[in-house]
């Protein structure tokens, strides 16, 4: 287990032990569990990485998290066409003009593209950018003969992934 | 484009030199395009970060969900351990044959080998030839040996042919010192009545194996049967002893019985009868007895046993308050539910015996010691008021059930208490059930608060086995099934008094299992009692199954026909009874309107013959008209009204002053034991006019003035169930008759003397037989009218027989409860 992993290992247990509330929470605006779930877990991705970008929270980290499960669910609710139940004693936050989750949002999309690639390419590039994990590792992880061919490897990855990407934003563009 | 990868990738790496980077990111501001690449690249690789950290987040996800779902229990497999040496069975057809005995040459192989394996070395060995097919063998100890087909395995194959049996037993003492043979069981010792060896070759002397599905079928003489005999099998030792192990309960076998010898009737029905000297032939018992089939879910016996969940309680509180009840005791069943801890409602019903119904009187609960306990809030009584319309009319009879529901609270220590029943305030003489047992409730606090749901016997919440249950297997159809047992009919008095048609659909659809097993089943239901009969282990008496199956559904139809036959029979008594009303009632009516005819027909006779009186009095001419309608003269008026009235009046004639009179006077009597008849009517017969008056009384008196210049005949009817009573006198003076007593005669006298007085007073008077036809209407439907009440009587007497626990449940309702927060 990388470092990495292991820091963040921790707290998110901690917290994926309140996902309760949080279903609740996100129940009272209307939000269904399923759905609930899935924003809870992009919630708790972007806080362990707003976390290393140095977040100092002056509150329990599940406030946080509600709040950005809340955030995320608004939007796509609205996305949706959906209506916004705003349940009692609460009142509508204001839309803030979220710059990190916007961005959050893009590499969200990033990673979709990223699912195209084939799976040892992903792994690899997840190892090498995600976990940090050095090219000899990778390749005895992978099944590679060295950490050479790991890193030429790499390369045909990364050009592999640019075209997706590529391919996604003219997807966009031409929506 | 391509090399920008490599380029990039140490670039943002830092795997550049310092000159190299500052050459790249000049190149950048220059260039557009490497911008642009730079971006995509950067996006990518925070992309793949991104994707790897969620990983993280959903592994979290997957521990979490996967450590709720933990599994606590587990489920236990129960093995059958295989069957023993030898095993009981029921012998399957097959003649009886005779000793089969033939004697072996010492030489034979056959011998030589069951003499060198012989299981108990030192006794001998009886050798039986078994030919192949069912057979029975009586051994030199008298021991009945059953060898059915297919029994015996060679090489683990069924073996069909020729085989010779070694036979050796011990059942006497002597025996059993003699072959050495030893009586212990590990280190427990055991009291035997016999020990047995089967061996078996064949003729050439290869042994062959009991099956163990099949067995054999051994029945010993024993000088005494001894409860809790097990069978034991006898594994060789070492040191060539014989150590008895793996002991199975032995099966009593049931004795098959003709029905017509068995009874099912509900205990004490049968007692009940010949008490009131009733029928004694059984068709006329089985028909009363279907007379009381209720209505309500026509029970089919196949298919609709919910299955019984083993080791659970599905009845938690009626199995410690279950019992049998006869007629002329009190019988208390109590039901209870724990409200909160301490607080416990109890329900005590009481069946009380017919005598009760006549004291005037109540039931109620107390109890003496503080300590133990004490009661909070109010009791509430209910009577089991049974009403019903009999020939029209709202007939109410009251069957001898009440309940009394109250509170207690007793001390957390407490496990039992008891609960004396006190009728008008003295502990009423009653043979109560068990006391409240506490200490089985709070083992059973997981159990749901409310005992009344789970405890369904029938989706319509019907509590009593219906006749028609009971008599569709009561036939001679099901001979030879275990339901013509004398053990059945045992338990079928239990069966009845669980008021539970789940239990008794057990037994019905069970026919081919062994009776103990049924009786492990439904002792499981919430009825322990039913583990001693379990305890007797009464076997099976099996039939082919597709004979069972037929069996099963000549069970469910005849059931649906006794059933629906006693509800039209049932039908139809109430049509006839209604009928009867009906016509009684019509009669009645009729005779209203006849007896209104008669009086406005009897005041216009009785007016004329004033008039002409008055006129006779005032000198007036005989020729005096007399108009109907148009306006009525003064005199006439004054006529009319004294007639009417029936008081003495003086009119004065305003032309000439004469005055003239017209009398009446006081006439009354009372009737000896007035309440003695349904009906009671005063005849006054007037000589002078032709119809008659009709009097009821008021009160305990007849009143009823009399003309003074007219003679009365009088008769006093009454009349009742048991026939006429009459009283006459002829031309009566006016006076107070005082009280008289009526004579009973017989119908035709009756009819005779009337009509004798009618006549004899005047030739022309109206004919008073429409008036004894109406009374003899009158006394028939009285005479019905107490047949019914009879019948009731009788019938609610029989009730609380065949439904011991009153049809339905009483309807607790929980209500919200100050006390109970």
């Amino acid at each position: 287990m990388t470092e990495i992993e292991k820091q963040h290992r921790q707290s998110l247990k901690k917290i994926y032990g309140q996902w309760p509330k949080v279903r609740r929470y996100l129940q009272l605006w209307g939000c269904d569990s399923i759905t609930a779930e899935d924003l809870f877990q992009e919630a708790l991705l972007i806080y362990i990485r707003k976390l290393e970008t140095g977040l100092q929270l002056d509150v329990e980290p599940i406030y946080y998290v509600r709040n950005t499960a809340r955030l995320l669910w608004m939007n796509q609710a609205r996305k949706q066409g959906k209506h916004i139940q705003v349940p009692l004693g609460e009142q509508q936050p204001e839309t803030e003009d979220n710059e990190w989750l916007q961005k959050e949002e893009k590499l969200k999309r990033v990673e979709e593209a990223l699912q195209g690639l084939g799976e040892q390419c992903r792994k690899l590039l997840e190892y090498f950018y995600g976990l940090g994990m050095s090219m000899v590792d990778i390749a005895k992880k992978i099944g590679l003969r060295n950490d050479k061919v790991a890193k030429a490897q790499k390369y045909k990855c990364l050009q592999k992934a640019k075209e997706l990407v590529l391919l996604q934003k003219n997807d966009v563009e031409f929506q | 484009m391509e090399n920008w990868n490599q380029l990039i990738e140490r670039y943002l790496q830092n795997e550049l030199s310092a000159e190299a980077r500052q050459a790249f990111e000049s190149e950048m501001n220059k260039n557009e395009a490497l911008r642009q690449e730079l971006e995509l690249h950067q996006l990518v690789q925070q992309g793949a970060k991104r994707a790897a950290q969620r990983m993280l987040v959903k592994n979290t996800a997957s521990t979490y969900h996967l450590m709720r779902k933990v599994y606590v229990g587990s489920a236990v497999t129960i093995t059958l351990v295989a069957a023993s040496l030898i095993t009981w069975m029921i012998l399957k057809g097959g003649g009886e044959s005779e000793q089969n005995r033939q004697n072996q040459t010492e030489q034979s192989p056959v011998f030589q080998a069951a003499n060198t394996e012989k299981a108990f070395k030192n006794l001998a060995v009886e050798l039986l030839t078994w030919q192949g097919m069912d057979s029975v063998f009586l051994t030199k100890g008298g021991t009945l040996l059953a060898v059915p087909e297919g029994c015996l395995l060679k090489e683990g194959k069924p073996y069909q042919g020729q085989a010779v049996i070694s036979w050796q037993e011990a059942t006497r003492a002597a025996d059993i010192m003699q072959a050495g043979l030893s009586t212990t069981s590990g280190d427990r010792l055991l009291e035997t009545q016999g020990m047995f060896s089967f061996k078996a070759y064949t003729p050439e002397g290869a042994e062959l194996k009991l099956s163990e599905t099949k067995g054999i079928y051994v029945q010993v003489p024993v000088s005494e049967y001894k409860k809790d005999m097990q069978l034991f099998n006898g594994q060789a030792l070492p040191n060539g002893q014989i150590d008895w192990v793996n002991p199975v309960p032995l099966e009593k076998v049931p004795v098959p019985v003709d029905m017509s010898m068995l009874h099912f009737y509900p205990p004490g029905y049968e007692r009940h009868l010949d008490q009131e000297k009733w029928k004694t032939d059984k068709k006329s018992r089985d028909s009363l007895y279907l007379s009381f089939e209720q209505e309500g879910g026509a029970e089919l016996i196949v298919n609709d046993l919910k299955a019984v969940p083993t080791g659970e309680n599905s009845e938690p509180f009626a199995s410690a308050n279950q019992a049998m009840r006869t007629s002329e005791e009190i019988f208390t069943d109590n039901r209870y539910r724990e409200i909160k801890p301490g607080l416990i409602e109890v329900t005590t019903y009481i069946y009380a015996p017919e005598y009760l119904l006549y004291k005037e009187g109540s039931f109620g609960v107390s109890l003496p010691d503080p300590k133990k306990g004490r009661i909070v809030g109010e009791q509430t009584v209910k009577g089991y008021n049974n009403q019903m319309k009999v020939n029209g009319e709202d007939f109410s009879y009251y069957t001898t059930n009440f309940s009394i529901t109250y509170r207690v609270m007793i001390p957390q220590q407490e496990t039992t208490i008891n609960l004396p029943i006190l009728f008008n305030g003295t502990q009423a003489d009653i043979r109560s059930g068990r006391n409240v047992t506490l200490k089985t409730y709070r083992e059973q606090m997981n159990m749901l608060i409310t005992p009344y749901k789970d405890q369904q016997p029938e989706t319509d919440d019907f509590r009593g086995i219906r006749p028609s249950l009971v008599l569709a297997f009561w036939q001679p159809k099901m001979n030879g099934t275990i339901l013509a047992t004398r053990e059945f009919e045992a338990r079928m008095k239990a069966i009845h008094a669980t008021c539970n048609p789940q239990v008794l659909k057990h037994y019905l659809n069970s026919l081919n299992e062994p009776l103990w097993k049924t009786d492990e089943k439904v002792a499981k239901m919430g009825y322990p009692q039913f583990n001693s009969f379990a305890a007797e282990r009464v076997g099976a008496l099996q039939k082919e199954s597709a004979y069972v199956e037929m069996l099963a559904e000549f069970l469910t139809n005849a059931q649906k026909t006794l059933h629906e036959k006693a509800l039209d029979d049932i039908r139809i008594h109430e049509k006839l009874n209604a009928e009867i009303t009906r016509k009684y009632r019509e009669d009645a009516q009729q005779n209203q309107i006849d007896n209104e005819q008669r009086k406005s027909g009897l005041l216009q006779q009785e007016y004329k013959y004033n008039l002409a009186d008055v006129a006779r009095q005032l000198g007036k001419t005989v020729g005096f008209q007399i108009h109907g309608g148009g306006t009525i003269v003064n005199i006439d008026k004054y006529v009319m009204d004294a007639t009417v009235s029936r008081t003495t009046t003086e009119i004065t004639d305003p032309e000439t002053g004469k005055k003239a009179k017209i009398t009446y006077n006081a006439f009354g009597l009372t009737v000896k034991n007035p309440e003695s008849f349904d009906q009671l009517y005063m005849y006054l017969l007037p000589q002078e006019l032709n119809s008659f008056h009709r009097i009821d009384p008021k009160g305990k008196r007849f009143d009823y003035p009399l003309n003074g210049t007219i003679r009365y005949h009088l008769a006093v009817i009454g009349v009742n169930a048991q026939g006429y009573f009459l009283y006459t006198a002829e031309q009566i003076a006016q006076k107070e008759f005082g009280n008289i007593t009526l004579t009973k005669i017989s119908e035709a006298e009756f009819r005779k003397q009337l009509e004798q007085l009618n006549q004899s007073r005047n030739p022309q008077a109206e004919s008073i037989i429409p008036e004894l036809d109406w009374l003899r209407t009158e006394q028939k439907y009285q005479v019905h009218l107490l047949r019914q009440r009879e019948i009731m009587a009788f019938r609610s007497r029989l009730f609380p027989l065949i439904y011991p626990c009153g049809l339905y449940e009483w309807g607790y309702t929980p209500v919200a409860d100050p006390l109970v927060k």
